[in-house]
């Protein structure tokens, strides 16, 4: 398992000093190594297909750009993530990106006893609105903290928290929804 | 001590306040809440991937290359430019010098038997250079005084930037830039020639 763990570290550290050298088959196995993890964070965030294709063009041309600054300080994935982020937030419309919790104040107590499924959950998340949407994806799904979403989207920590309960109010109104 | 009296009185009744239970609701909205929360942990990993454009990368390859490019042609010209630009500051500073000096017009009329672009190839007799060097081994004393080592120093200086800028026209071909500072150091060195001339027949 160690031994596993040090040969994708050693493989990975090649493909890095490959691309520093501008290796355009190591480039391109970066790319296609990545790129449908981060196509995917930049749809969720995005919900726009041509957007979500600019962020993630810009954003690979910004990795090869500054691979040489890469310091081993998090992992590979983690650092192009990071990059990848920060472009579909800049792609993101700056109006009215955070909604009023006041649409789900009284909202309904539901029965999850039953469960939901992956396709009507992706659905329901996709009826987010931008902000509520983005903050959800970065949370629930990429595991940042608040911490770190006040800082990329630089709101306060409170209103990530309170904005992650105002998507998770609303999944449950759609999910309900989409189940009737 | 009014104030005193008070806070220990608060103390004291505090612990006997009324305690209230919230409505029946409130748990039926955390238990659903963290109903919600442990089918989303559930479902969460199934969530489909995305593929990007199919073209994606391609457009990828192709901002890239461009880069590349012209960062190639911003590294080919740095060191003509920069040698240019040397040359051009090195003459600046020379005309700044030498701006104190009376400039007086000369018209004559020049018989040009035949021309040579090298100056290898010149006979002997038209290099002023060489006769220059040839007067001074005869006449010594004219080429010690401080006059004319300045100017030959002046000469040798040029000398050496024009070599250094038909060095960079062989090996990265000509420009604009190049040719202009070619065109002003040729013609210092006539002057400083003409000047180590005169100096020589006087």
């Amino acid at each position: 398992m160690t031994n596993n763990l040090k040969n994708i570290q050693s493989e990975e550290n090649e493909l890095i000093a490959a691309c520093i050298r501008h290796d355009q088959i190591a480039q391109k196995r970066l790319y296609e190594k990545y790129c449908k993890m981060m196509f995917t964070i930049t749809y969720r965030m995005l919900n726009d297909y041509d957007n979500s294709n600019d962020a993630l063009q810009e954003a690979f041309i910004e990795v090869f750009k500054n691979i040489g600054s890469f310091r081993n300080e998090s992992s590979l994935g983690t650092w192009i993530r990071t990059i990848v982020v920060r472009k579909a937030i800049s792609k993101l419309k700056g109006e009215s990106r955070f909604e009023s919790l006041e649409s789900v104040r009284n909202t309904e107590i539901y029965d999850w006893s039953d469960g939901f499924t992956a396709e009507y959950l992706n659905k329901a998340i996709f009826s987010l609105p931008d902000g509520a949407r983005t903050i959800f994806t970065l949370i629930e799904i990429e595991g940042y903290s608040h911490k770190e979403v006040a800082e990329e989207l630089n709101i306060t920590e409170g209103t990530s928290k309170s904005q992650l309960y105002y998507s998770k109010q609303l999944l449950q109104k759609k999910l309900k929804e989409l189940y009737q | 001590m009014k104030k005193l009296e008070f806070e220990s009185i608060l103390k004291n009744v505090i612990p006997n306040l009324p305690e209230y239970e919230p409505g029946k609701e409130v748990w039926e909205s955390i238990s659903s809440n963290l109903d919600f929360d442990a089918e989303l942990n559930k479902t969460l990993p199934h969530l489909p991937d995305y593929q990007p454009d199919q073209n994606s990368w391609e457009k990828i390859e192709h901002r890239l290359n461009k880069k590349r490019r012209s960062t190639k042609v911003v590294q080919i010209l740095r060191i003509p430019v920069g040698v240019a630009a040397s040359i051009l500051l090195f003459v600046a500073v020379y005309s700044i010098l030498n701006s104190n000096h009376s400039t007086t017009l000369h018209y004559s009329e020049e018989l040009v038997e035949e021309w040579t672009n090298n100056e290898a190839d010149r006979p002997v007799k038209d290099n002023p250079e060489i006769l220059i060097e040839e007067a001074c081994q005869k006449a010594t004393y004219i080429c010690e005084s401080e006059e004319f080592t300045e100017k030959k120093m002046l000469l040798d200086k040029v000398n050496q930037e024009l070599q250094n800028v038909n060095r960079e026209i062989n090996r990265y071909g000509s420009s604009l830039s190049l040719e202009k500072a070619k065109i002003k150091l040729e013609n210092l060195k006539a002057e400083a020639l003409k000047d180590l001339i005169k100096q020589i027949q006087s």
